[in-house]
């Protein structure tokens, strides 16, 4: 009984950050009866706080619904992918699972940088897209702009772009119509052999690691023996079915199906994004082309705030893991901060999600150290050398020289910033490939970059220079020499280990001065005075001192009550509880984030 | 055999608030003091059943402001005490105000077997008194100050450092007028800004500022003055010419024995910490059904004993007796002697050293667990 694929419409939605892709998607459940407007606030946006609080989508999920239109019944298939530069090759896998794309644009804010993105890896996709623009309700919306820009900046016909306003209701039947009428079928063979792709995986305690798949050819059902084709490894299928959103099970997953896959498979690690499935007993010659490794590209210590903690840390970072195959960690020791991770990040929204998660889902109050990219050394003996710890950098004698990531970065911002972003991408060491005017209103600025110049307060600047206007997006393009050396801090004559980071030369001076600044005005008066310095190599860069402190609160006992005493010493003892010893010397454990914000 | 108790008797009434306050106190009339007195009879009375065994050798009558009591008032509360309990008093203090102490009271407290005044001078500054919102003015105070000293009785003087209008030298020349005029004993505490308090929101609103350097300028140069005229360091903030010691607040230091009377009176009795309601108005419904009910009642643990012993004993000059800690005691010892910079240490007693005094509570950790 095999299902019609002509009723099938596989999509997706894509858009900026903020421009209302959950909203729609939500309103599309709404229309289809997927669930009860209840049920949809507790079960789909309930997932995960953070998602919710950002007003981001991390974990992609599917969901299956059925739209009736011109007397037939059509099976949808939404997929919701995730708006963050972060995850950008987690949106290429799960548009890959998609025949078309609804392109939301803000009816105010027009394109934005990850709209181009999202859209380029849609055409790259060859994906039919939908224009739709939402927000119309706003009094700012100016739809007729936006669609010229639309036609213009991306170059596909907006002309009959449904103009909605998601939130309101406004529109959306349109646009199911045009997911109809305009996204082709899927066009599988279901008598091939099964070639499936993951798209998206969950850790299920009961169920064990959950693939997410597109079904391209042939079908899978309970019983049948799968093979990972990037790895070769062989499981049973215990279940399939589909999310509606509640999980479904059902007898099998045909070409075209969009649905879940469980095979008591132990770790998520070992169902990757981006593979493909087939059948052990009769395997598709070709996987799907374009996997990847999720790779991280930022680096963080992560480290328990009370040492007692350390087994707890590992066991969250462990749980996270099951459910997020691009988070990467091991051991790590820190003088100053005692056992913790090296954690490795797809970017910062992923390391700042992970690190909130660990505080809050977990309950860990955590000491983190300054991000850093991985550089690639190379030494005199002609190896090449990874780091993505400081500490770790061979001696300056054995340094060649010092690679570092670099990636191309698109900014868009109105013309009238264009002046302090430019000078902003100048002082991140950025070199300029190209300016194009857009339209009147907006500006595509193209740099190339060190990705380390944009891991720590890039984005933020860029967003107060130009009053949140400017958005950004971001890829990596490779390696490039730099001019690179490790600036240490130390306190009291002391290095702190946790404190080093890998710095641009003519960088290295004006982040010494800041960064001895900040802690000299975090680090508390000790009873013996504290010099700060910033030092590459023997050179001391920058220093502050942190006086002696000179004086507690000697306050009037009254009548024998040495509560007041008691307490304040209590709170002392636990204040000094919180502190790192960093030799003789007590460091809060915010110093060590203090380097992450260096803006003045 | 008897051991020795002192008594701790609040007297929460004041003529108006001072602006830094956050104390229990109120400016209530004669009639409420006549009924505080009264509930204060009654659970000196009430109490003594169980302190037989014990001789009052100190008395301490504190506010408040005592001598803002109605005339007579201190007498009447005094010998009902040598009524119920064992009185020996080898020293009874009675906290004074410069504007409140009279002729007629000196007379009375001196009948009354009082041998000592603690006189809240706080400074001979007239900007800074008022600042404050003391009632009395500088020349009050030296009128007070001479009064006392010429009654014959041992004079101490309550001195606030750290406040405004106050430089090191201003704060060292109070001093020095006060040991001039025969004050035996000087108080010197820092201005602590209690939340809620008006001259917190003074200083949280930039009246004046306050800076940790300059307080300690002005402690040090106090100390230094105090020193020069002949007064001891007993404990962090007080001072005396030899002999004047305050015994009854070195009973407090030292963990000896006290028994608290009156609203918001804390006790120490053995390993028992004990107090009366910080609310006046509950105290005296204590007193009305006669159940003088205690607050709160901690019996301490050897640690929290321990760790006591170790916070107050280094805040006076003779310092940690680490003999009486058993055991323990050599733990201390040695961790005292891996810090020879803050401590010295003879035989089984640790003192802080002198220069280390004003960040006593940074020290004290570190011969905390």
């Amino acid at each position: 009984m095999s299902r019609d694929q002509s009723n099938i419409r596989n999509f997706c939605i894509v858009a900026h950050i903020d421009h209302g892709k959950s909203t729609l998607a939500d309103r599309i459940m709404d229309v289809t009866g997927a669930v009860s407007k209840r049920e949809a606030k507790q079960q789909l946006l309930d997932s995960m706080d953070i998602e919710r609080e950002r007003g981001i989508t991390i974990k992609l999920t599917p969901v299956r619904m059925e739209y009736e239109y011109g007397g037939k019944t059509y099976i949808f298939n939404l997929i919701d992918t995730p708006g963050h530069v972060d995850f950008t090759y987690e949106v290429s896998r799960s548009l890959k699972a998609c025949e078309g794309a609804i392109l939301i644009v803000d009816a105010s804010q027009g394109v934005e940088a990850q709209t181009l993105t999202n859209v380029y890896l849609a055409v790259d996709n060859d994906l039919e897209i939908i224009p739709v623009i939402n927000k119309i309700d706003l009094p700012s919306a100016r739809p007729e702009e936006v669609k010229a820009e639309i036609e213009e900046v991306i170059g596909i016909p907006a002309d009959d772009a449904p103009l909605i306003s998601a939130k309101e209701g406004v529109g959306i039947e349109e646009v199911l119509a045009q997911v109809v009428d305009r996204l082709p079928p899927p066009s599988g063979d279901i008598d091939k052999p099964l070639k499936a792709l993951v798209f998206d995986s969950y850790y299920d305690s009961y169920k064990g690691a959950v693939s997410i798949v597109r079904i391209f050819d042939g079908t899978v059902s309970a019983g049948d023996r799968i093979m990972m084709m990037s790895t070769g490894m062989q499981f049973d299928v215990t279940e399939v079915g589909f999310f509606t959103p509640n999980s479904r099970a059902v007898e099998r997953l045909e070409a075209g199906d969009v649905g879940y896959l469980c095979a008591s498979i132990k770790n998520v690690s070992d169902t990757k994004v981006g593979d493909t499935i087939t059948s052990s007993v009769n395997p598709t010659p070709e996987p799907l082309a374009g996997f990847k490794e999720a790779e991280p590209m930022v680096y963080s210590g992560v480290y328990p705030a009370d040492g007692a903690h350390y087994d707890d840390l590992k066991d969250a970072l462990e749980k996270l893991k099951l459910n997020d195959a691009a988070l990467f960690y091991e051991p790590e020791v820190s003088a100053a901060l005692g056992f913790g991770f090296r954690c490795g990040f797809l970017g910062l929204l992923h390391m700042e999600i992970i690190e909130e998660r660990l505080e809050r889902e977990f309950n860990l109050d955590l000491v983190t150290t300054a991000p850093s990219v991985s550089y690639r050394v190379v030494t005199t003996s002609g190896e090449t050398v990874e780091v993505s710890n400081p500490t770790m950098l061979p001696p300056a004698g054995q340094i060649d020289h010092m690679e570092e990531p670099v990636v191309k970065a698109e900014i868009f911002t109105p013309p009238e910033y264009v002046g302090t972003v430019m000078e902003l991408c100048q002082d991140k060491r950025g070199t300029f490939v190209n300016m194009t005017y857009i339209e009147a209103k907006r500006v595509m600025l193209e740099y190339e970059m060190p990705l380390n110049e944009i891991i720590y307060d890039f984005f933020d600047s860029l967003k107060s220079r130009s009053k949140g206007y400017a958005s950004l997006d971001y890829e990596i393009l490779g390696y490039k020499r730099g001019d690179l050396v490790k600036m240490d801090i130390l306190l009291n004559g002391e290095l702190c280990d946790a404190l080093s980071l890998i710095i641009h030369k003519d960088k290295a001076y004006a982040r010494g001065r800041v960064i001895a600044e900040k802690l000299k005005d975090i680090i508390p008066r000790q009873l013996f005075e504290v010099p700060i310095q910033a030092a590459i190599g023997g050179k001391v860069i920058a220093r502050e001192t942190v006086k002696a402190v000179r004086k507690d609160v000697l306050a009037k006992c009254y009548g024998g009550d040495i509560t007041r005493k008691k307490k304040l010493l209590e709170k002392q003892k636990e204040g000094k509880k919180r502190m790192r010893q960093v030799g003789s010397v007590e460091v809060p454990s915010e110093a060590f984030m203090t380097i992450l914000k260096f803006d003045k | 055999m008897n051991n020795s108790l002192g008594v701790y008797i609040h007297i929460p009434f004041c003529s108006s608030r001072c602006k830094y306050c956050d104390f229990v106190s109120s400016t209530g009339g004669e009639d409420a003091m006549r009924e505080y007195v009264a509930a204060l009879k009654g659970e000196i009375q009430a109490r003594a059943t169980d302190y037989v065994n014990y001789t009052v050798d100190t008395l301490f009558i504190g506010g408040g402001t005592p001598s803002a009591l109605y005339v007579g008032g201190v007498e009447e509360i005094i010998l009902h005490l040598r009524r119920s309990f064992n009185c020996d008093f080898t020293e009874a203090t009675v906290e004074c105000n410069p504007e409140s102490l009279t002729e007629n009271k000196l007379d009375e407290y001196i009948s009354s077997g009082v041998t000592r005044l603690s006189i809240g001078v706080q400074s001979l500054s007239d900007n800074t008194l008022s600042a404050l919102g003391r009632r009395h003015t500088a020349p009050m105070a030296r009128q007070a100050v001479s009064l006392a000293v010429e009654s014959g009785l041992d004079v101490s003087c309550d001195i606030m450092l750290a406040t405004p209008y106050q430089s090191p030298h201003s704060a060292a020349r109070d001093a020095e007028e006060l040991s001039d005029m025969g004050v035996s004993h000087i108080s010197a505490y820092m201005l602590s800004l209690e939340q809620g308090t008006p001259l917190a929101r003074e200083y949280s609103c930039g009246k004046y500022s306050y800076d940790d350097d300059c307080a300690a300028d002005i402690y040090q140069a106090v100390a230094d003055k105090l020193h020069e005229k002949g007064f001891d360091r007993y404990e962090v903030s007080n001072w005396a010419k030899e002999g004047k010691e305050c015994l009854h607040n070195l009973k407090y230091w030292k963990r000896l024995p006290y028994l608290g009377l009156g609203a918001a009176a804390h006790s120490l009795i053995g390993n028992t910490r004990f107090y009366n309601s910080h609310s006046i108005e509950e105290y005296l419904e204590g007193a009305r059904d006669s159940s003088y009910p205690v607050i709160a009642e901690a019996v301490l643990t050897d640690k929290e004993e321990e760790e006591e012993l170790i916070m107050l004993s280094l805040r006076t000059s003779s310092g940690l007796d680490t003999s009486q800690m058993g055991k323990e005691g050599r733990r201390y010892i040695e961790r005292a002697r891996r810090n020879p910079r803050y401590f010295n240490t003879h035989g089984d007693k640790i003192v802080v050293k002198d220069e280390f005094i004003p960040v006593l509570s940074q020290v004290t950790l570190l011969l905390m667990d």
